[in-house]
C-alpha cells in the first residue's frame, strides 16, 4: 500500500501529469465558456456539446496513456491508470454546472457514471491497443493508432444504429449496453492490474 | 366444336348464378350496413368553419365499443406535415348512441375520419381542402322567408333543425348568426349561441312560442347576452359581421402574448469563467505540490464545487405551468377563455387534463378532456382550453356607469376612452378615478387595444374580463 502512495505520488510531481491535467481543465474552461448562452437567448443548452466534448477528449486520454502505458512497466501502468481516473473525477464540477444549468431530460447521475466509466474502459482498451502494437512490431504508430481507434469505434456505433462504445452518444443518453461493455473492460483492468502489481517489483525494493 | 348444353350442366349454370346472385346481395348488406352502423356530421349540418371551435355528432347504430379519429393535418410545404389527432374511445351498444362534442379545427390540409371496432373499421370520411372557410357560419332554423333568407346570402348559410342546435356556447364559436323561425327552439340553445357570440335573431313565428318570447325584452327588441345578442326580427337590420362581432380571437391571441412566462435566464458568463478558472488552478496546484493529500484534497474540492454551482445554476422546477382566464361578455354574463401555459425545460410529453387546443403549431393528441403534446427542450406552448359560459362581475347600469356585481374586489377596472380605477370592492359602484392610479398592467393594455369605446377591461387578480357597453352592438345596427 505504501507503495502505491508512493508511486501515486510520484507520478502526480511528474510533468506530463500536470501537462496533461493543465491541458484537460484550460480545454473544458473554454468549451463551457464557449457553448454558455448569452444573456439574450433564450434556451441554455450547454450541456449537450459540453458532455459529449468532455466524455470524447476524456476517452482519447485513456486511450492514449493507456496505450503509452503498455510500454511501462506494471506498477506505473496502474498509477498511470489512477491519476487518469482522477483527472476525469476533478472535471465533474464543470459538468455538474452544465447539466444544472441546461435541465436536460438525461439524469445527473448518468454523467456522473458512464464518463469515469469511459475513461477507465478505455484506458484498459489503451493498454490492449499498445500490447497488440507492439506484439505487431508497429508501437511507433502508436500516435496515429490511438485517435484512429476512437474514429473507428465511434464511426462503428454509428453506422450500426447502437451505443456500446461510443463516447460521443452514450454522454447523452442512458446506455445499459455502454455500461456493460465499459464495465467489462473496467473489470478486465482491474483484475490484470491487482495480478501485475502482486508479480511485480515494489518500489523500494527496485531503488 | 362446343357441346350442346345439358340439362345437368344448365343446373350447374343456374345454381352457380344464384350463388354469385346471393353473395354479391350479402356483401352490399354488410357494405350498407357498415355505412349505416356509423355516421358522422362535423360542423353544422356538415359546414366547418375552420380556425374555430366546431360541434360534431357521432351516431352509432347496434355497434359495441368504438374509436372515434379524426385526423387533422394543418402542416404547411415548408414544414411538411403537422398531425393532431382527436381520439375517442366510445361505449356504443345496442339501438342508437349519440355522442355530441366540440372540437377545434383549424385550417386544415387533410381532414378525416374513422370509426373503428375491434379492428375493423366500420365507417370513415373525410373533408376536402377547399371548403376549410374561415367565415363565420349563418344557421337559418326553420324558414324565416325570401327576405330574410336572401338578406344573408351573401355569406356562409345552412338550414339547420331545431333540435340540433347544441346547448354548449364553445359549439358556436364559428357562427355568425342563428336567423330562427320556428317555436320549436329551445331558448337554453339560443342563449349559448348568444354567450358564444352569434346574433340570435327571432321572427314572429318563433316568438309565437313564449318561452323564445321570453328571452327578448318585453314587447320585442334585443338583448345583450354574452358577445352576442338576441334581437326579434321587426328591430333586426342585417349588419357587417366586423361590425356586430367582437373579435374573441383576437383578444384572446392579445391576452396570450401578454405576460407570457418567460423562460429561465442563464447565469453570465464572465463570473462562470472566473469561477471555472479559479476551481481549476486551485486544483492543478494542490495536484502538482501536494502529491496524494493534494489528490484527496482535489477530490473533495470537486465534491464541494458541484454541490456549490448546482443549486444556484439549477431552474427550480422543470415545467413552469400558469393558468390564465379571460372573460368576454355584456349583462352580467361571458364567455370563458382559458389558457394553460406551460415551459419545459426537459424534453417531456405535457399531458394537460382539458378539452383544448395548442395555440403553436405542433403536433397534439387530443382527446374529450385531454391534450397531449411532446414537446423538445426549453419549449413554450399555450392551450386554449374549449371556452365555457362564465359570470361577469362587472355590468352597465342603465345611466352608463358601471358595477361590480361579483363577490370578489376588483383590483383594476379601466374603460377604454374614460376613467382608470384602482380596487373596486365586491357588489358596489365602480368609483371616481383613482388620484394617483397604479401603472396599467401589460394585459390591460393589450385588451384596451381590441375593446369597443367604453367598453371595460377589469381583473380580480386572477382573471381578467372584458366587459362589453350596452350600447356598442346597438350602436352597430345602422
Amino acid at each position: 500500500m505504501s507503495d502505491l502512495v508512493a508511486r501515486l505520488d510520484a507520478r502526480f510531481r511528474d510533468g506530463d501529469a500536470v501537462q496533461v491535467a493543465t491541458l484537460v481543465m484550460a480545454a473544458l474552461v473554454v468549451t463551457l465558456a464557449t457553448v454558455w448562452p448569452t444573456p439574450g437567448q433564450g434556451a441554455n443548452e450547454s450541456w449537450y456539446p459540453f458532455a459529449q466534448g468532455r466524455s470524447v477528449f476524456l476517452a482519447l486520454l485513456a486511450l492514449g496513456y493507456g496505450a503509452s502505458a503498455a510500454a511501462e512497466s506494471p506498477r506505473r501502468a496502474v498509477v498511470t491508470g489512477i491519476m487518469v481516473f482522477v483527472i476525469a473525477l476533478v472535471t465533474i464540477p464543470f459538468e455538474v454546472a452544465a447539466s444544472a444549468a441546461t435541465y436536460p431530460a438525461t439524469p445527473l447521475w448518468w454523467s456522473l457514471v458512464s464518463i469515469p466509466l469511459a475513461a477507465t474502459g478505455y484506458l484498459v482498451a489503451g493498454v490492449g491497443l499498445g500490447r497488440l502494437a507492439r506484439a505487431l512490431r508497429i508501437g511507433g504508430m502508436l500516435p496515429i493508432l490511438v485517435p484512429a481507434t476512437l474514429a473507428g469505434l465511434l464511426f462503428a456505433d454509428l453506422q450500426l444504429g447502437w451505443t456500446v462504445f461510443n463516447p460521443l452518444t452514450s454522454a447523452l443518453n442512458v446506455s445499459p449496453w455502454f455500461v456493460v461493455s465499459m464495465s467489462t473492460l473496467s473489470l478486465v483492468g482491474l483484475v490484470t492490474a491487482a495480478i501485475a502489481w502482486r508479480g511485480s517489483v515494489p518500489l523500494e525494493v527496485r531503488t | 366444336m362446343s357441346r350442346p348444353a345439358t340439362p345437368r350442366r344448365r343446373l350447374a349454370l343456374l345454381l352457380a348464378v344464384i350463388a354469385a346472385v346471393a353473395l354479391i346481395g350479402v356483401a352490399s348488406a354488410q357494405a350498407g350496413g357498415a355505412s349505416r352502423s356509423a355516421s358522422l356530421e362535423l360542423g353544422f349540418g356538415g359546414a366547418v368553419v375552420a380556425d374555430a371551435w366546431n360541434p360534431f355528432r357521432l351516431v352509432l347504430r347496434d355497434v359495441g365499443p368504438v374509436t372515434f379519429e379524426l385526423a387533422i393535418d394543418r402542416g404547411t410545404l415548408r414544414d411538411g406535415e403537422r398531425w393532431s389527432v382527436y381520439r375517442a374511445d366510445l361505449p356504443g351498444g345496442s339501438g342508437l348512441s349519440v355522442v355530441e362534442d366540440e372540437v377545434f379545427v383549424p385550417v386544415w390540409r387533410s381532414l378525416s375520419w374513422t370509426v373503428r371496432s375491434g379492428g375493423l373499421t366500420i365507417a370513415s370520411g373525410s373533408v376536402a381542402r377547399t371548403q376549410a372557410d374561415r367565415r363565420p357560419l349563418d344557421i337559418i332554423v326553420g324558414e324565416p322567408g325570401p327576405v330574410v333568407r336572401g338578406s344573408v346570402m351573401g355569406g356562409r348559410s345552412v338550414d339547420l333543425a331545431a333540435d340540433r342546435l347544441p346547448l354548449r356556447s364553445a359549439a358556436y364559436d364559428g357562427v355568425g348568426r342563428v336567423i330562427v323561425a320556428t317555436p320549436s327552439a329551445r331558448p337554453q340553445a339560443l342563449l349559448a349561441a348568444a354567450v358564444g357570440g352569434a346574433e340570435v335573431v327571432l321572427t314572429p313565428s318563433a316568438l309565437a312560442n313564449a318561452e323564445l318570447s321570453a328571452i327578448v325584452p318585453a314587447g320585442g327588441g334585443e338583448r345583450l347576452v354574452g358577445v352576442g345578442r338576441i334581437v326579434s326580427l321587426d328591430v333586426w337590420r342585417p349588419t357587417a359581421d366586423t361590425a356586430v362581432r367582437v373579435d374573441q380571437a383576437a383578444l384572446l391571441s392579445a391576452f396570450a402574448a401578454a405576460e407570457r412566462i418567460s423562460l429561465p435566464r442563464p447565469a453570465p458568463v464572465l463570473p462562470l469563467l472566473v469561477a471555472a478558472s479559479g476551481y481549476a488552478l486551485v486544483v492543478l496546484l494542490v495536484l502538482r505540490f501536494a502529491g496524494v493529500p493534494g489528490v484527496t484534497a482535489a477530490l473533495v474540492l470537486a465534491l464541494g464545487a458541484s454541490l456549490a454551482v448546482w443549486t444556484p445554476l439549477r431552474p427550480e422546477r422543470p415545467t413552469i405551468d400558469t393558468s390564465r382566464d379571460l372573460v368576454i361578455g355584456a349583462e352580467g354574463i361571458g364567455q370563458r377563455w382559458r389558457l394553460h401555459e406551460r415551459v419545459t425545460l426537459p424534453a417531456q410529453t405535457l399531458v394537460l387534463d382539458v378539452a383544448g387546443w395548442p395555440l403553436s403549431n405542433v403536433e397534439a393528441r387530443l382527446g374529450p378532456a385531454s391534450v397531449a403534446v411532446d414537446l423538445p427542450r426549453w419549449r413554450h406552448l399555450t392551450v386554449v382550453e374549449r371556452p365555457r359560459t362564465a359570470a361577469l362581475p362587472l355590468l352597465q347600469q342603465a345611466d352608463g356607469s358601471w358595477r361590480n356585481q361579483g363577490a370578489v374586489p376588483l383590483t383594476v377596472v379601466v374603460i377604454r376612452g374614460g376613467d382608470h380605477v384602482d380596487d373596486v370592492p365586491a357588489d358596489a359602484l365602480v368609483p371616481s378615478p383613482s388620484r394617483d392610479p397604479r401603472p396599467l398592467p401589460s394585459v390591460a393594455l393589450a385588451l384596451l387595444d381590441l375593446v369597443p369605446e367604453g367598453a371595460a377591461v377589469a381583473s380580480d387578480g386572477s382573471h381578467w374580463f372584458v366587459a362589453l357597453p350596452s350600447a356598442v352592438l346597438a350602436e352597430a345596427v345602422p
